[in-house]
Parts: structure tokens; C-alpha cells; sequence
């Protein structure tokens, strides 16, 4: 047989797929209605082309024409420049003079927008909502302008102010993949940590009562709404996206439906809540904004606290401690978070939702990071294909806690 | 005599040498992308004439993934049996001819997870039945897990790089 002649196993129909194929799986695998849209976003514009890189005055004259629909009183925009980093998100800063009757003022800001697609769909609606929530709260970027659809912008886009600070030490070599295992260094860990626990407990203690939100769905205490509508996410992105099938997904899938987790509390989960993804200020060691929410969602603190506690996001430290995010030991985490919240941290609970985020970070990773890059339909498809290397790790782990309660 | 390890290690230098000095230093994402690709290259020089190894190896473990199942599994499931030992079969045959080429291991092995997977999410078999399958599914993939880990080890995303294999030990 001539091999070279054989096409590769890739599940293509995902490539270019049907009205009835999606409907199929939005109908086996409801999830919040903020993230069916998104997902059914991307899958009717699949076959629409790869991403084309856009160069930044061609950018710069999209934001002008959007904030000219936007902004009554003379404005403009200088000190256009790319920002990098962003692996999901195409994003660019520039600072916007508006005149104020007499006066002009001025902001720097950030754009922020989705590339055709990328390894997580998620909605720059939901992020501009939650964002605009806990303002004065947590510390986060002010978030000033969206155009949902991508009406302005070839694709949907936030506009929020930006925010100077730090991932990780200027100095440290570590860190060097999206902020996975940073040394914050001796000095700045408990300072750094007060303020990372203080935040992760407003942020699951938040009084939602007087917020309304178009683009969150709230689960209901007392039933499993909160994880079985992330565990359909997954679950409908895995078949969206994947090359080929991995049955330790499919048994760790049917495990999680065996034992979906029962909600107590509602409180909102960033969903990427670790190293990396604030940022502060080297000299006053104070965090000066959370980023990245596009995970965010109101569900299970679980969630978050499994996230956050993940092995990779951490390192031991000069005595051979376990520092979860880089900043506070293990056990100490947990303790120092029940005192913040008065909440329970319940172990089967966090055990679910590790399984869930492994679950989860081998769609994005194995699944959509493949589709995407096959399609050439983001900015970071190089990166995309590299990913492949966390794709094993993630998988590995998520074989050890099935492992464990099988 | 195939050159492609050659090639790619000039490719690599090409852009070292010829195209980096060229690369605007004010667009962070050309600058940021070149070392990847070029990273890349160097990485698929030292797995390209490893590919072959790597399908057989992974369709060694799937053969052994769906031979596992199929003993697990009761008289009764007769439709899932006869599927498993069609793929085995085939699987089989394949993996023992020396001339069967890369992209036909690569979809055999792709077709054997596939009936493994279908079998395992079968709702009609018993509860039992299905801890059984699921547990080993789960002892099954830790070698094929423990190989794309070492094999991926390159790309830095290992805490403890140490503590994996080499490729060499497993294949």
C-alpha cells in the first residue's frame, strides 16, 4: 500500500461542518446561552478562511472608525503599538486624547480582540461584564468600550484602560511560559499572597444580588447546574474540535457525569485565577490588575480552588515546601482561604474539578489547539502546534487522579 | 538515502543567519514567532526518522488497549466484540508486516482509539463492566502517556524533565 497517498485520521467533516452537525451537538451537550453562542459562532464561520494578519494601521484605523460610533467629542489616538504575550487574543495599546469641553485628556488603553479562532471560544461579552462588576473590588483594568459582534473590528473586541505592572520579576529566569512555576523570590511572597487571597475571596464572596448580568447565567444552589454546564462545554468542544479520539477522555467524561457535584454557594469563578495573570508593581510589591477572565463564569469556588492549586502554576521553595501560584504552601492556602470566606473547601469537590480543568486543558491543548492551527485561523498557530507538549503532561495528570478514584 | 534531517538544519540556519537580522525588532510578534519556528526545526531533526518507530509503538499499545477490553468484556456484548476483533486483527496484521507504511500505522491506531472509545461510553453494558473497562483504560495508557510526554519533553513544559524517560528506553 502507498502510504503517502492515505489522508491522516482527522475527523474533517469538524472542517467545514453542517446546520444539523452543529445543531446535534448544541442539542446533546446544553451549556449557559452566552457560551452556546460562542461556540456556535465559531463553528458557522469554520469554513470561512484562515486569520489574516491585519498590520496596525490598518488596525488603528478599525479602532478609530469604532470609537467615532462611540464618542460624541473630538478624540484621537497616538502611541500605537502591538502588545505580545497574548496567545488567545490579538491585542494592541494606544493612548486616546478626548477633549472635555475646553480640555483634552488623555488614557492609554489596550484592544483587545479574538483572532478568527483560537484554542479557547470564549466571549469578550462576558469578559467586558464581569470586568465592569468587580471594579473597585478587586483591582482590574476599567473596561470602556465593546463591539460584541465584531461589527468594527473583523472580530468581536473589548477596549479596557491599561494597567502597568509586572508578571514576574524582571530579573527571575523563571516563569517563561505563560508564568507556569514564577519564583516571585523570598521578599515579595507574603506580600504578594495577601493580596492574592484577599481578591480570590472577594471575588467568590461577591454580592451578586444587585448586579445584572445579560451574559452569565446563574446555576441554582442545590443542583449540579454549575458543573454539568462546564463539563458540556468541554465535552461539545472536544467533539468540535479533536483529530482523533482518546479514550481516557471518554472514561474520565463518564466518571464526571457519575459524579457531578451538588452547588452550595454562587460566587464568580475567574477561571484562570493564578501566576501570570496579574500583574504589580516591582518597588510597592501591590498588585495592580487581574487579567485574562475569559474563563470567567458565576459557578462553583471549587472550580477556582483546583485551578489555582494546579502542580504547574507552583514550586517548592528554599525548604522544600510546596507553594501553590509560586506564593503560599499548600495547606496554608486552603486554611488562610476559610478564614477569608467563611466558605468550606470540600476535598471531593476539589477532586472533581482538577479532573474537570485536566479535562478541559486537553480540549484546548490537544483538541481545538490542532483544529485551529490546521485551519491557520489564529495569530499564534506556531504556538498552538508547541502545545501539544502540555496536551501529554495534562493528560498524564488527568490519568493519575482517574487513577485514584476508579 | 533521505536528507531531511540535512535540510532542516539548513532551513534552521537560513533563518538564523539570513532572515532574524532582517526581522523588524518593533513587531513583537515576528520577533516573538521566529525563535519558535526555528526551535521547531531543531526539534523535528531529532524526532523525523523516529516517526515510523513512534506509530508502531503507539499502535503496539492501542493493540494492547483493545485486546485488554475485549477480555474484559461480557458473552453478551456481541456487537462490541466482533467491532474490537475486527480492529485487533487488522491491527495486528499491519503492525507485523514490515512494509506497512507510516500513515496506514498512524490510522490503524487512530481506528483502534476510536473502537475503544466507543466501546467504553457503550451505556449498555452494566455498571460493573464499565468500572472495569474504564480502569483499564486508565493502567493501558500510561506507557503511550509516558512516551508523548518524553517525546514533547523538548518543548519545556515538564517541571521535572529529569525524572522522564528517553525516547530511546521506550521505543
Amino acid at each position: 500500500m502507498t502510504s503517502a497517498t492515505l489522508p491522516l485520521p482527522d475527523r474533517d467533516w469538524a472542517d467545514d461542518p453542517t446546520d444539523a452537525q452543529i445543531e446535534h451537538l448544541r442539542a446533546l451537550y446544553p451549556t449557559e446561552p452566552e457560551v452556546d453562542r460562542t461556540l456556535t459562532r465559531k463553528m458557522k464561520r469554520r469554513a470561512l478562511g484562515p486569520y489574516r494578519r491585519m498590520d496596525l494601521d490598518e488596525f488603528v484605523r478599525c479602532v478609530e472608525f469604532f470609537l467615532s460610533t462611540h464618542i460624541d467629542d473630538p478624540f484621537r489616538v497616538s502611541d500605537t503599538r502591538w502588545f505580545t504575550g497574548g496567545v488567545s487574543k490579538i491585542q494592541m495599546g494606544f493612548t486616546l486624547h478626548r477633549k472635555d469641553s475646553e480640555s483634552w485628556a488623555s488614557e492609554r488603553m489596550v484592544v483587545r480582540m479574538d483572532p478568527a479562532e483560537g484554542s479557547n471560544a470564549t466571549s469578550r461579552l462576558r469578559e467586558f461584564e464581569l470586568v465592569g462588576a468587580v471594579q473597585g473590588t478587586v483591582p482590574v483594568p476599567r473596561p470602556h468600550f465593546i463591539d460584541v459582534e465584531g461589527e468594527f473590528f473583523p472580530e468581536p473586541a473589548l477596549i479596557y484602560s491599561y494597567v502597568s505592572g509586572v508578571t514576574k520579576p524582571s530579573t527571575t529566569t523563571t516563569g517563561k511560559i505563560s508564568g507556569l512555576g514564577t519564583n516571585f523570590g523570598p521578599g515579595a511572597r507574603e506580600p504578594l499572597a495577601d493580596q492574592f487571597m484577599s481578591s480570590l475571596a472577594t471575588l467568590h464572596t461577591f454580592d451578586l444580588s444587585a448586579t445584572t448580568f445579560t451574559s452569565l447565567s446563574r446555576p441554582r444552589i442545590g443542583t449540579d447546574d454549575a458543573a454539568w454546564w462546564l463539563l458540556n462545554q468541554a465535552r461539545r468542544t472536544w467533539e468540535e474540535d479533536r483529530a482523533e479520539d482518546l479514550p481516557l477522555m471518554d472514561v474520565a467524561e463518564q466518571w464526571m457525569r457519575h459524579h457531578l457535584p451538588v452547588l452550595d454557594h454562587v460566587g464568580i469563578v475567574h477561571g484562570d485565577y493564578r501566576s501570570g495573570n496579574f500583574l504589580y508593581d516591582e518597588s510597592t510589591l501591590e498588585i495592580t490588575a487581574w487579567l485574562d477572565w475569559e474563563r470567567g463564569h458565576l459557578g462553583d469556588r471549587h472550580r477556582d480552588l483546583a485551578w489555582t492549586t494546579q502542580s504547574t502554576f507552583g514550586h517548592y521553595d528554599e525548604d522544600g515546601r510546596y507553594l501553590v501560584c509560586g506564593l503560599v504552601p499548600e495547606d496554608d492556602f486552603y486554611r488562610r482561604y476559610e478564614d477569608a470566606t467563611g466558605l468550606a473547601v470540600d476535598p471531593k469537590k476539589i477532586t472533581f474539578y482538577k479532573i474537570l480543568n485536566a479535562y478541559q486543558i486537553v480540549v484546548s491543548t490537544l483538541a481545538s489547539a490542532h483544529r485551529v492551527a490546521k485551519l491557520g485561523k489564529s495569530h499564534q498557530d506556531v504556538v498552538l502546534c508547541r502545545v501539544k507538549g502540555m496536551a501529554a503532561v495534562a493528560a498524564d495528570e488527568l490519568n493519575t487522579l482517574l487513577n485514584e478514584v476508579l | 538515502m533521505d536528507h531531511s534531517r540535512n535540510t532542516l538544519g539548513a532551513l534552521r540556519k537560513s533563518l538564523l543567519d539570513g532572515v532574524a537580522p532582517a526581522v523588524d525588532r518593533s513587531d513583537p510578534l515576528a520577533s516573538e514567532q521566529l525563535p519558535l519556528v526555528v526551535d521547531y526545526l531543531e526539534f523535528l531533526g531529532t524526532r523525523i526518522y523516529r516517526i515510523h518507530e513512534r506509530s508502531r509503538f503507539e499502535l503496539g499499545e492501542y493493540l494492547r488497549m483493545a485486546e485488554g477490553l475485549l477480555a474484559r468484556l461480557p458473552q453478551s456484548a456481541t456487537a462490541a466484540t466482533a467491532t474490537l476483533a475486527e480492529h485487533i486483527d487488522a491491527g495486528r496484521t499491519a503492525r507485523e508486516c514490515a512494509s506497512t507504511g507510516t500513515t496506514e500505522l498512524i490510522e490503524l491506531a487512530s481506528a483502534l482509539a476510536t473502537t475503544v472509545s466507543t466501546v467504553v461510553q457503550d451505556e449498555s453494558l452494566s455498571d460493573d463492566v464499565r468500572r472495569a473497562l474504564g480502569r483499564w483504560v486508565v493502567e493501558s495508557s500510561r506507557p503511550l502517556l509516558a512516551f508523548q510526554r518524553s517525546w514533547y519533553a523538548p518543548f519545556g513544559f515538564e517541571a521535572d524533565h529529569g525524572r522522564l524517560r528517553s525516547i530511546d528506553e521506550l521505543l
